[in-house]
Formats: C-alpha cells, sequence, structure tokens
C-alpha cells in the first residue's frame, strides 16, 4: 500500500524492514537522522512488515524531505489464493533444484542468473507453482527425506512454505516500484533482498549498509528461540547439534544475504569487526566500507552543563527489553553492584512491547532479587531526559551494531559500560585509527552474559572517581573527534553523489 | 535491531489446520439412517395392511401413501441434510458443543414449519377425493418426517445405540398395535397409526438430544448465517432426488402407472420387485456401517492426526497406506458380500416369489433391480469415503450426474419396453460408480499432496 507520495522524484529509496517509521530503535533513528540530515535529497521509504496486526501507527515526524512511503507486510493475508491442483513444470523445477545446489554451496561461485530476475519469480516460478504444484511436493518430500527425516513434518512443512513465500511477495512489490535514482537499505534480509532485486532490474545503484550483521543476528534468534520445537530425542541429538529447522532459517538468510552483497556497491558496515565478518559472509573486500553513526553534538554538549557536581549512582540501560539486548545479566549485575554500594540505582529505559513475556520476565527476575529498589523500568524517554542523570550508561547485549546511545551518552558526558558487543570496544577503547586508540578508555568493555564481570566494572567506576573522570573527558574528546553528524552525513552525501555519478557513466 | 526475525515466532505458530478434518463424521447421514427407516416402514406397513385387511384397495392406497410421504419428505430435506450435518461436523471440531441443540432445533423447526406450509394446500388440492381428515394426516405425517429426518443428522454420532433402537421398536410396535385395534375402520385409521408412531419416534428422539446436548439456549438460526456450504446443499438434493427419479417417473409415466388416490399414482409392475430389492442390500448395509464407519474412520482419523501432529513423512506415509487399505477393504468386502447375495437370491427367487405367492412375471425385473440396489450400495459407500476426504467437489459432480442418468436411462429404458425396466436405474449407478472409484482412485494417489500442498 502507497501511503503517500509527492509526485517528486526520489533520490533515495530506503528499503526498512520492520523498523523505520513504525517502530523505534537504533535502526529508525539511524534513517530519521540520514533524511532530515539532507534536506535537499528527497527520500522514499519502503517499509517491509511481517504482519499488520503486528504495528502500529507510524511514530516519527515524518520530514518534509521524505516524498514516498510505501507499507508491505510480507507474511499478510493479502498475498493469498485459492489453492488448487497443479502439476507444474519439471524443466522449470530443474532451475530451483540448480539454485539450491547454489545456495548450499560453501565456497563462493557465480551466482545464477535468473535469480536476480523479477520475472523469474512472477512469470517462470509463481508463487502459485511453489504453493500448491505437485513438483513443488515432490521437491519438499524429497528434501525432508534426505535432510531431516526424523523431524515432524508439519514443522518442516510450513518453515519451508513461511520462509520462502515472502520471496514472491518481495518479487511482486519490486515489480510496482519504479522512478527512483538509488536504493539504500539499512540491513541483508528480505529488505536486502529487495534492494538487490531493485538494482538488478532497474539497472540502479544499490547501496547496502548493514548497522548490525543480520544473518549473525537471526542465528541467535534461531539459536534461542524456543518456539522451534526439537523433537529429537536424546538419542538422535549429538551435543551441540541444531535442529534442521533451525539452521534452514540460518541458511536461508546466509543465502539472501549473498544476493544482497552481490548486488550492493558499496557493502557499508559502521566498524572495522563488522566489516571483516561481511567479508567472511561472503561480501567482496573492495566493495566494502566503514562509516560510523554521527550525533548532533551540539545536542549533547548542553546536557553536560545539567549535571549535578555529584555523580549520579545510576546505571542505565537504554534499549528495547527483548532478549538480544540481555537485560536479565543486566539485573543480575545490578543485585551484585548493589550488594556494595547501597544507594546504586539501575534504569531501564525502552519498550517492552516487543516481547511481552520477556519482559514479564524480568520484571519477575527483579522481584525474585528483591531489587525493587534498585532497578526502575522506565519505558520509552528522550534521551536527553536520562543522560545527564546518569553516572554510567551500559549495554548487556548479546549482539550489537553501532550502538548509538554510547555515542550519545559519550556525547553528553556519560562513560560506558558494556559487553564485547559489535562496535563497543572500538567506542570505549578506541579503534578508527591510532589517534583514536592514544585518546585512552572511556569506560570498560566486559565479556557477555557475565553479570559479575559487569558488576566489578560499575563498582569501579562509581569507587575511582578520578578514573571515571578520566573516562569521561576521554569519552567527549572521541566523540568530537569522530562521531559528529556532520562527519557521518559528509560520508553519506560523498557515497550518494558517486553512486549517482559512477551510475551515469 | 528491529528486524523481521523477531516476528518469525508468530508466524509458525500460526500452522494452519486441516480444514479437512472439519469433516470427520458427516458422512453416516449419507442415507444409511433415513434409508433404513423408510424401507421398514414401507414394507412393515403394508405387510401389516395386507395380514389384517381384507380390502386389497385400502392396503394399496396406505401403502402408496407411505411411500409418498417418504419420498416427498427426503426431497424436502435433502437440502438440509448433508450441509447441515457438515454444519454439525464443524461445531463439533470447533468444541461449539453449545451450538448444536439451538440450531438442531431451529433445523427442525425450520424444516418442519416450512414443510408444513409446503405440503398442506399440496394435500389439500390434489388428494382431496380422500376427504379432509386424509389431507391433515398426510400434512402432519409429512411434518413429523421432515423432523426426524433433520433430527437423524446428529443419531449416530450420539452413541445410545441402546435407546435409538428401543425407540424405533416401540414407536413401530405402537403402529401394529394401533393398525391391528384399529386398521379395520379404513384408510385414515391406518393413517393415524402411521402418524401416532412416529409421532412418538419424533419426540423420543428429540427428547434423547435435548438430554444429550446441553445449551443455554434452545433456539438458534446460526445455520442460516452461510456457514453451510453451497454445495452440499445441492449434493444432498441430488443424491435423494435421483434415488426417487426412476420410482417416480414409473409412477408417472402414462405406460406404466395406475392411480392409485387423488394425485397420488403407483406402478403395479416396478414397486414391488424394487423394495423386495431393497430389503436384501440390508446385510451389505452392516458391512457398510462397519468397515466405512468404524475401521476406514479410525483409519482416516488416525492419518490426519498423524500429518497434523508431527509424525514424521514416513509415519505418515504408512498411516496414509493403511487408511487407502482400509477403504479398499470396505469396498471389496460390501462387494463381495453383496454379490453372494446376489446370487443366492437369483438362484431362489423362484421358490421364493412362489412361497409368497407373487407372479414370477416379476422375476427380469427383480433380478436387474437386485444388481441396482447392489450398485446403489457400492455407490453410497464411495460417497461416504469421499466426504469423509472432503471431496466436496466430486460428490457434487457425481450425484449431478446420477440424477441426470437416472432420469434420462429410465425414460429410455420404457421406451425400450418391458423388458428393459430397471436397467435405466442399473445402469446409472453403474455408470456413477465407475466414475466415483476412478476420481477416488485419484485422490488416493494425490492423498499426501492434496492434504499439505491444497491448504
Amino acid at each position: 500500500m502507497i501511503n503517500f507520495f509527492k509526485k517528486k522524484e526520489i533520490d533515495v529509496l530506503i528499503v526498512a524492514e520492520g523498523t523505520y517509521p513504525y517502530i523505534r530503535g537504533g535502526v529508525s533513528t539511524w534513517i530519521h537522522q540520514l533524511i532530515t540530515g539532507m534536506p535537499d535529497i528527497n527520500f522514499g521509504i519502503v517499509f517491509l512488515g511481517s504482519k499488520k496486526e503486528d504495528y502500529g501507527d507510524i511514530v516519527y515526524d515524518l520530514p518534509k524531505n521524505l516524498v514516498y512511503l510505501e507499507t508491505e507486510y510480507l507474511f499478510g493475508n493479502s498475498h493469498r489464493f485459492e489453492p488448487e491442483i497443479m502439476n507444474g513444470s519439471n524443466k522449470k523445477f530443474e532451475d530451483i533444484i540448480k539454485l539450491q545446489n547454489w545456495f548450499r554451496k560453501k565456497e563462493l561461485s557465480p551466482m545464477p542468473q535468473n535469480i536476480k530476475n523479477i520475472d523469474f519469480y512472477l512469470k517462470h516460478i509463481t508463487k502459485k507453482e511453489f504453493l500448491y504444484s505437485k513438483n513443488s511436493w515432490d521437491i519438499i518430500q524429497s528434501e525432508y527425506l534426505s535432510f531431516t527425516p526424523e523431524s515432524a513434518f508439519i514443522d518442516y512443512f510450513w518453515t519451508v512454505r513461511n520462509m520462502h513465500s515472502p520471496i514472491w511477495n518481495v518479487a511482486s512489490i519490486a515489480s510496482k516500484i519504479k522512478c527512483f535514482k538509488i536504493v539504500h537499505s539499512p540491513s541483508t534480509g528480505y529488505a536486502g533482498f529487495l534492494g538487490a532485486l531493485l538494482g538488478f532490474n532497474y539497472k540502479k545503484p544499490f547501496i547496502l549498509t548493514e548497522h548490525g550483521i543480520y544473518t549473525r543476528e537471526r542465528k541467535i534468534d534461531m539459536l534461542n528461540a524456543d518456539w522451534l520445537i526439537d523433537n529429537r530425542t536424546i538419542f538422535q541429538k549429538e551435543l551441540g547439534t541444531i535442529s534442521h529447522i533451525k539452521n534452514m532459517w540460518i541458511k536461508f538468510f546466509e543465502g539472501i544475504g549473498k544476493i544482497s552483497y552481490e548486488a550492493a556497491n558499496p557493502i557499508i558496515s559502521l566498524f572495522e569487526n563488522a566489516r571483516k565478518i561481511q567479508i567472511a559472509y561472503g561480501a567482496a573486500p573492495e566493495k566494502t566500507k566503514v562509516v560510523p553513526n554521527g550525533i548532533d553534538i551540539e545536542k549533547f554538549k548542553k546536557l553536560r552543563h545539567l549535571r549535578k557536581e555529584k555523580i549520579p549512582k545510576v546505571i542505565t540501560l537504554i534499549g528495547r527489553v527483548v532478549p538480544i539486548k540481555d537485560i536479565k545479566t543486566f539485573i543480575k549485575a545490578m543485585r551484585i553492584a548493589a550488594n556494595r554500594i547501597k544507594d546504586i540505582e539501575g534504569w531501564i529505559v525502552g519498550p517492552e512491547n516487543e516481547d511481552p513475556d520477556y519482559a514479564k520476565e524480568c520484571r519477575l527476575l527483579v522481584e525474585t532479587l528483591g531489587l525493587k529498589n534498585h532497578i526502575k523500568f522506565l519505558g520509552f524517554q528522550r534521551v536527553e531526559d536520562i543522560l545527564p542523570k546518569t553516572g554510567i550508561l551500559t549495554l548487556s547485549s548479546i549482539s550489537e551494531g553501532m550502538p548509538l546511545v554510547v555515542i550519545e551518552g559519550f556525547g553528553a558526558g556519560v562513560p560506558a559500560v558494556t559487553t564485547d558487543v559489535g562496535s563497543c570496544s572500538q567506542l570505549i577503547y578506541g579503534g578508527i585509527d591510532e589517534e583514536d586508540r592514544k585518546i585512552g578508555s572511556a569506560g570498560e568493555v566486559v565479556p557477555i552474559a557475565n553479570p559479575s564481570k559487569l558488576a566489578q566494572a560499575y563498582i569501579k567506576l562509581f569507587e575511582n572517581e578520578n578514573l571515571w573522570e578520566k573516562c569521561q573527558s576521554n569519552a567527549i574528546k572521541r566523540v568530537e573527534t569522530y562521531y559528529t553528524m556532520e562527519v557521518f552525513l559528509n560520508n553519506y552525501k560523498n557515497i550518494y553523489t558517486e553512486a549517482i555519478q559512477n551510475w551515469q557513466v | 535491531m528491529a528486524g523481521i526475525g523477531f516476528e518469525l515466532r508468530k508466524i509458525l505458530s500460526e500452522k494452519r489446520l486441516f480444514s479437512i478434518l472439519k469433516a470427520y463424521g458427516y458422512s453416516a447421514a449419507v442415507s444409511s439412517g433415513p434409508w433404513l427407516i423408510s424401507i421398514i416402514s414401507i414394507l412393515i406397513a403394508g405387510f401389516i395392511a395386507k395380514i389384517y385387511l381384507k380390502d386389497q384397495q385400502i392396503v394399496t392406497q396406505f401403502q402408496v401413501t407411505i411411500t409418498y410421504l417418504i419420498a416427498i419428505s427426503l426431497i424436502f430435506t435433502s437440502f438440509f441434510q448433508l450441509s447441515f450435518t457438515r454444519y454439525i461436523a464443524d461445531r463439533i471440531f470447533e468444541k461449539k458443543i453449545n451450538k448444536i441443540l439451538p440450531n438442531l432445533l431451529g433445523a427442525i423447526g425450520f424444516n418442519m414449519v416450512f414443510g408444513f406450509f409446503f405440503i398442506f394446500p399440496f394435500a389439500l388440492i390434489f388428494i382431496n377425493s380422500a376427504g379432509v381428515l386424509y389431507s391433515l394426516l398426510f400434512t402432519f405425517s409429512f411434518t413429523v418426517l421432515c423432523g426426524i429426518w433433520i433430527a437423524n443428522v446428529v443419531l449416530s454420532g450420539l452413541k445410545n445405540y441402546k435407546f435409538i433402537i428401543l425407540s424405533f421398536f416401540l414407536s413401530y410396535f405402537l403402529i401394529l398395535v394401533l393398525v391391528f385395534t384399529f386398521g379395520k375402520l379404513g384408510l385414515n385409521a391406518l393413517l393415524a397409526s402411521f402418524f401416532a408412531g412416529h409421532a412418538m419416534l419424533f419426540f423420543l428422539l428429540a427428547g434423547l438430544i435435548i438430554k444429550k446436548y446441553p445449551s443455554d439456549k434452545l433456539v438458534e438460526f446460526d445455520f442460516l448465517n452461510g456457514k453451510m456450504f453451497r454445495s452440499l446443499i445441492f449434493t444432498g438434493f441430488f443424491y435423494n432426488a435421483a434415488v426417487w427419479a426412476d420410482k417416480f417417473i414409473f409412477w408417472f409415466h402414462p405406460q406404466t402407472s395406475g392411480h392409485v388416490l387423488g394425485f397420488l399414482r403407483d406402478s403395479a409392475i416396478y414397486d414391488l420387485p424394487i423394495f423386495l430389492a431393497y430389503l436384501a442390500i440390508a446385510p451389505g448395509m452392516a458391512v457398510f456401517l462397519l468397515r466405512v464407519e468404524t475401521d476406514f474412520a479410525q483409519k482416516y482419523e488416525e492419518y490426519y492426526s498423524a500429518a497434523r501432529e508431527g509424525a514424521t513423512l514416513a509415519h505418515i506415509y504408512k498411516s496414509g497406506n493403511e487408511m487407502i487399505e482400509a477403504a479398499r477393504t470396505a469396498l471389496i468386502e460390501i462387494i463381495r458380500i453383496q454379490s453372494i447375495i446376489t446370487i443366492m437370491l437369483i438362484i431362489f427367487s423362484e421358490p421364493i416369489f412362489k412361497m409368497l405367492d407373487m407372479p414370477l412375471l416379476y422375476l427380469p425385473l427383480f433380478y436387474i433391480d437386485l444388481v441396482a440396489t447392489q450398485l446403489q450400495l457400492f455407490f453410497m459407500s464411495l460417497l461416504a469415503i469421499m466426504f469423509y476426504l472432503d471431496r466436496k467437489r466430486s460428490v457434487f459432480i457425481l450425484t449431478f450426474f446420477f440424477l441426470v442418468l437416472n432420469v434420462g436411462l429410465t425414460f429410455l429404458s420404457i421406451e425400450l419396453g418391458p423388458y428393459f425396466f430397471g436397467y435405466g436405474f442399473a445402469l446409472s449407478l453403474l455408470i456413477v460408480s465407475t466414475a466415483g472409484m476412478y476420481l477416488l482412485n485419484k485422490d488416493f494417489e494425490r492423498l499426501h499432496y492434496e492434504t499439505f500442498m491444497l491448504q
């Protein structure tokens, strides 16, 4: 559904998967900054959601230069039709087998041409054929029998269907979009796939920025997914192996990740480690590039004056209350820290509606550990209100890209203690270049899922005011040198200009 | 990062259930129930009347009246029988048991009220020669029969076989006693006995249903809100109309019929052999109930729970094969048992006819009727299996052709002369049974594919 189209040429079309403008979060903020930061460029957004009922209203004030907004759902009922008996053609399904073999290959090999073509999905092998044809059934059966003959067939069957159906939905969405100059996706996944199809078919430049590594995040989702019943018996299960169905999802996301990497140029990451992972997942090294996020430094500078003389004994975790943020480890660390520092407080600032069960578990844990006086769930808050009252900004995530809140915290003069994920160590210890490292540490980085290390770091910073102040000044210096909005926007302006120039040549 | 990945949980848990399973248990009502009741009524009534009454004309009038009552009420309620059975099966599947009673009473009321207003003018105008009292009794009997046919929808699910059989026994015993006591008073007394017996049966069954299905509501018309399948409405009609088509043609064709009472006519040559032939399928009927409704139904249930509840594909294949095997066994056994009976009856038909004091002239027609009724039983079994598999389209087509063929071929058989009487009915059943087997075979070949992919 097209929400609006202001009849102006779209310079940059952003494909947002489950983020802007319906869900708040790191990526959404990033998109919002990009658009508001370049008022002379016209942006369009294609929002890809899972199902209509999973989303509420638009939560951002849409900028004037957002000239186009389209909202699409990948798993909804809108793409369904009446089942009918179909035979399908053997010739076509040979193509599918070839594709599957390509996806399964470990080493890099040239991508089959047909998957780049929208017509392949809309005309050659239609969604109807995928869903209902006898050929498709034969493939599903034989794949099941050769890979996971011991698992529940019904689960396997629906996994295959649910996983692949969106491919056709994406193709049909792609076929309707036409006028834009550049397509830019902030992730691989289905959004990256849409970007790739648009790029291939309309011969337009496709820019990929990965905040986290989508493929890896899905892998974490899958490994944590208790909703996929593993019905292997204890005898069938070798220690450390994961069920085929989980593996299928992981392989699938790796597969469509490859397509995104093939199509995109440049492939941008936020920090050096992420760039290396992209290369490991199949991105051509010469196409990769690091562009860190930036913040509006003036806004955060002001916050420093609002700080009280005394360091507030408040540790703030800004982030959605979801498993990937590992809020529970933070809560446990707070228990240890509170034993030492009686007036310590932990604030959890972020929406709890995304995974209500998990949020409930967290609140229960707070109660069980007797932390009711130490931990507050504040829901969504303006960071400007929170940061001046914060002594340490923390993240206990098991996965992160480049967490904007850490940079914002630095801007406002708040040191950070985080787990060793994403770009955190680069942010806290410095890592962009030699100069950056010389600045020194702006907090501390600890291993993931380790409450006691986390607590020790809190205690160390609170009990040693000199150290805290040193970290604060390092943080401010680092953010003002490397992570400002000017640097960030300039980088992207150049990338857009370059993309258009290269394309016109 | 807030991606779609987080939403995958909701998507897999949405696993759509097999709609097919909803169909479970709506085959029994296809015909076995009403069929048995009607044949028994017609024959018992006839024999009783024959034994206690001297007046052959009144006996014929009574027997023909009952035949018409049953035929017209079955066809009249046929629009509801299947589709409403499915409606009930769906509610049972959804575990909305409290919907059953109010809607059943709603449907019974609906059919009885419309049945009354449909038949009353007909009885007054077309059968007026027998008097107003006759017309009233005709109307009441018809109305009560409509109620019984609809109530029959849930009988097989009640499992209170003892009570049901006792109800039938008591009701027919009442008819017997009344005919014996008041039969001499004439046609109206006979018809009143018939009505009284069936009214008692209706109330006994209704009482059982009310007791068995608790609900806080008494009457509801939820079933009229588009929840019944249109194809089943017509399938029910086609089937019932087809089963009676050849009889009506013989009753009204000038060459084969005679006047009985008012608008009612019969066919002296056609009726007796065919109703006798229907008696002969009783053993096959028992096999049908045992093999289809018990063995096959159980395998069917096993197959779909294997598919639905996370069995491996190997196990699903195995259950599927067992189900197909059960269907095959049922069909083969029905043919086998019924063929033995048919052959025996053909061999011994002469002495039997002599014993019953019936003209041997009927024999050729009786032979072909034996084949025809056997085929009808076979066809019924095919339909029942198809209902289990929820092949609404196939059943719709088959019953439609059954009607068309029976009408066409019966007319043709009359044109061809007495030696061909009965062949129209038999041939139409042979054709649709063969076609049915072909379709069922196709369905079984594609069983797993259709179960999984076509949803």
